[in-house]
């Protein structure tokens, strides 16, 4: 099996360095490397949506839930499904036609704000550095299973792959990798079911023997508030997730933004169910592992053939470096774009920009491994949880601040702020008391996001009638937005 | 100072993770730790002699074991019950065994036959996982005809050549499938082909697509 893996991850490997170099030499300025010359078409994008969104905590903590939890973890794609219908109808659109680089670009724009731009772009480096320590500790788990590598030095493996080709080809190269990423997971997982419902002995006794073990697996281990708890943490997340709204730049235009969604919809249907069933079939197999987290790769690495456990392998590297990737991207561009070129040096070279951000990029990739050695929770937990800020300080001033012209800047700077101290504070006060009241940490941040979203720009100065045309006043009567700056 | 900051923030986002109460927690890893399993399987004609023996730390009060039920297949339970301690229930899905544990850890052995299909011969994996490293699982099989050994078995086993075959697992899998089931279609072979299908496929598919994108207008 080691031997297959090293074969199909060379082979894979090899693809991706060839892509990654082909894409340096077509880098030349920041549009280039952020938004690959705006010229990314609906299949390649929704791909690339596919492969940002399924991260880590699919393939490792999303399995493991299945395996621990059953079938009603499957409830919370819905959440995830509908933020992403969100974005298509409320967010993308407009986002595409403004046409910037990055997402603070936006905020600083929309609300004619530099500063609540900077405070997104640092918001966005913090909660998205504890998203990279989810996917580094999953690489470590991986490395541990199967390989018995040390956590540190299957971490730094994944952070050397995983930086070279996005320093090397910024998100041109990111986007061809990542939709060859996803035809990768797509293909290993429709091919792994098969393959475990073979050994299960069908799908019927595996049913039995799951009611058996525990009714609930088959039933409802998570209570109705709890599953959407966990879906408007995943669909708020999503409608306003700024390394996935970064991608939608660089596609061609607004329709076809629109089109890459559904795409990635579709591609997420397929992983969704595969994932399901993996995670209920291998509990029938190894009813009793140490970690949840181990699901998968005990998976691959003990019950699928060689060839198809090596590609699913592959496949869960995949998921990680896809996501380890476009956060890279985004955290590089909060630093490089936001904090240095908007605020610290806006005389910066085009070659000095991309310099610093593919400097950042490195830098901001090793932080995170100092923090997933330290193991502060299991994979999806990490995951639900940044999911939970993101969706209470970015949710409002993003989806809110789109689709209503009265925002002003003290109003998004206010509910950013207090979306995510909101959701801080429940989470270590009244979180505890969850199974009693019911209300999650994600609901009360948007709640005291949005109520201070809508109080505080009403007793403050509208912002200017010419940065919110390109907005609302639809494509006619917008400027086409910078395409090269 | 930003640097300081950004690590008390990604510090304490980490801590609220870790102490998140709205999902039960994922890994509260039970007390119960499967140290060590040896597992014999004998087979003879259409019969499996299977006898187990599992050592367990920290078991609490009692312990249960699960074995997957197969339709074609009776279980022959060689077991003294009731006041030694076990109990067995069988439910639609599983056969399950109660032991009662007197002390720190609990030792038990088991002995059962497995009559009929044998392409799966279900093992009792108590409800306390192995610690990969630590524990030790020994699984053997001996009487398997020449030929007959599945193409890919689960879980993994090798052969030294003395007639036994060998699997050390570092989790309990739920049964042995090691004989190669009769006029099945054989879906892991079937699922290696389609790796290698796919591969050469797509690339093929991508090749046409690049050769009609550059054709001349």
């Amino acid at each position: 099996m080691s031997g297959t893996f090293f074969v199909v991850a060379g082979i894979y490997l090899a693809v991706i360095v060839g892509i990654s170099v082909w894409s340096y030499f077509r880098t030349g300025d920041e549009v280039d490397f952020l938004a690959a010359g705006r010229s990314i078409g609906p299949w390649v994008g929704g791909a690339v949506l596919a492969a940002t969104q399924i991260s880590a905590g699919t393939f490792v903590g999303t399995v493991g839930r299945h395996y621990l939890a059953g079938v009603s973890w499957w409830y919370v794609w819905f959440g995830v499904w509908a933020g992403w219908l969100v974005s298509a109808f409320w967010v993308a659109p407009k986002l595409r036609r403004f046409g910037a680089l990055t997402v603070p670009d936006y905020i600083a724009v929309r609300f004619g704000s530099k500063a609540a731009g900077a405070l997104a772009g640092a918001l966005i480096v913090v909660s998205y550095t504890i998203f990279l320590v989810a996917q580094f500790q999953a690489g470590g788990e991986i490395g541990l299973a199967i390989f018995g590598l040390r956590p540190l030095t299957a971490m730094l493996i994944l952070v050397a792959s995983t930086a070279v080709y996005t320093v090397l080809g910024g998100v041109r190269s990111s986007s061809y990798i990542e939709f060859i990423q996803t035809l990768i997971m797509v293909s290993a997982l429709v091919i792994a079911v098969p393959v475990l419902v073979y050994y299960a002995g069908g799908i019927a006794p595996a049913k039995r023997f799951l009611d058996g073990l525990d009714p609930r697996l088959t039933a409802t281990f998570y209570g109705w508030k709890e599953i959407l708890a966990f879906s408007v943490s995943f669909g708020f997340s999503i409608a306003a997730a700024p390394y996935e709204m970064t991608r939608y730049y660089s596609m061609r235009d607004a329709r076809t933004v629109q089109r890459a969604i559904f795409v990635a919809i579709g591609f997420q249907l397929v992983i969704g169910v595969c994932v399901l069933a993996i995670g209920l079939l291998t509990r029938v197999l190894f009813p009793n592992l140490s970690s949840p987290d181990l699901a998968s790769s005990v998976m691959a690495f003990q019950v699928l053939p060689p060839l198809v456990g090596a590609l699913l392998l592959v496949a869960m590297l995949s998921a990680i470096m896809s996501t380890v990737n476009s956060i890279l991207l985004v955290v590089g561009a909060g630093v490089a774009h936001d904090l240095y070129g908007k605020l610290l040096r806006p005389d910066a070279g085009q070659k000095r920009l991309v310099l610093i951000n593919r400097v950042s990029i490195v830098v901001l990739a090793l932080i995170p491994v100092f923090f997933a050695l330290r193991k502060y929770g299991d994979v999806q937990s990490i995951v639900v949880e940044q999911a939970k800020f993101i969706a209470s300080f970015f949710f409002v001033p993003v989806v809110i601040g789109l689709n209503w012209r009265r925002g002003t800047a003290p109003g998004a700077v206010a509910a950013m702020i207090g979306g995510f101290l909101a959701c801080l504070v429940w989470t270590f006060t009244g979180q505890r008391g969850f199974a009693r009241h019911g209300i999650d940490a994600v609901e009360v941040g948007i709640a005291v996001s949005l109520a201070l979203f809508l109080l505080v720009s009403c007793y403050t100065r509208p912002v200017p009638q010419e940065n919110l045309a390109i907005f609302f006043d639809g494509p006619a009567e917008a400027s086409p937005g910078p395409t090269r700056t | 100072m930003t640097g300081t900051f950004a690590c008390a923030a990604v510090t304490a986002w980490l801590a609220t993770a870790a102490t998140a109460t709205t999902a039960p927690a994922a890994s509260v890893a039970p007390q119960a730790t499967l140290r060590d399993a040896r597992i014999r399987i004998s087979l003879h004609g259409d019969t499996a002699h299977v006898s187990a023996r599992y050592r367990v730390s920290d078991p609490g009060d009692a312990l249960r074991f699960n074995a997957i039920r197969i339709a074609r297949q009776v279980a022959a339970f060689d077991l003294v019950l009731g006041r030694s301690g076990l109990r067995l229930d069988t439910l639609p899905g599983l056969f399950r065994l109660t032991a009662i544990a007197r002390g720190p850890g609990l030792s038990l052995e088991l002995r059962y036959d497995v009559t009929g299909d044998l392409a799966r011969i279900p093992l009792f994996v108590p409800e306390a996982p192995a610690a990969p490293g630590e524990s030790r699982l020994l699984i053997l099989v001996d009487g398997l005809p020449p030929g007959r050994a599945a193409r890919f078995p689960f879980p993994h086993f090798t052969h030294p050549g003395t007639g036994t075959w060998v699997s050390t697992p570092d989790h309990l899998p739920s049964f042995v499938a090691l004989l190669a089931p009769k006029g099945d279609i054989p879906v892991p072979t079937l699922a290696q082909w389609s790796v290698v299908v796919i591969a050469l496929g797509g690339t093929a598919l991508w090749l046409l697509v690049q050769l009609w994108s550059r054709r001349p207008a």
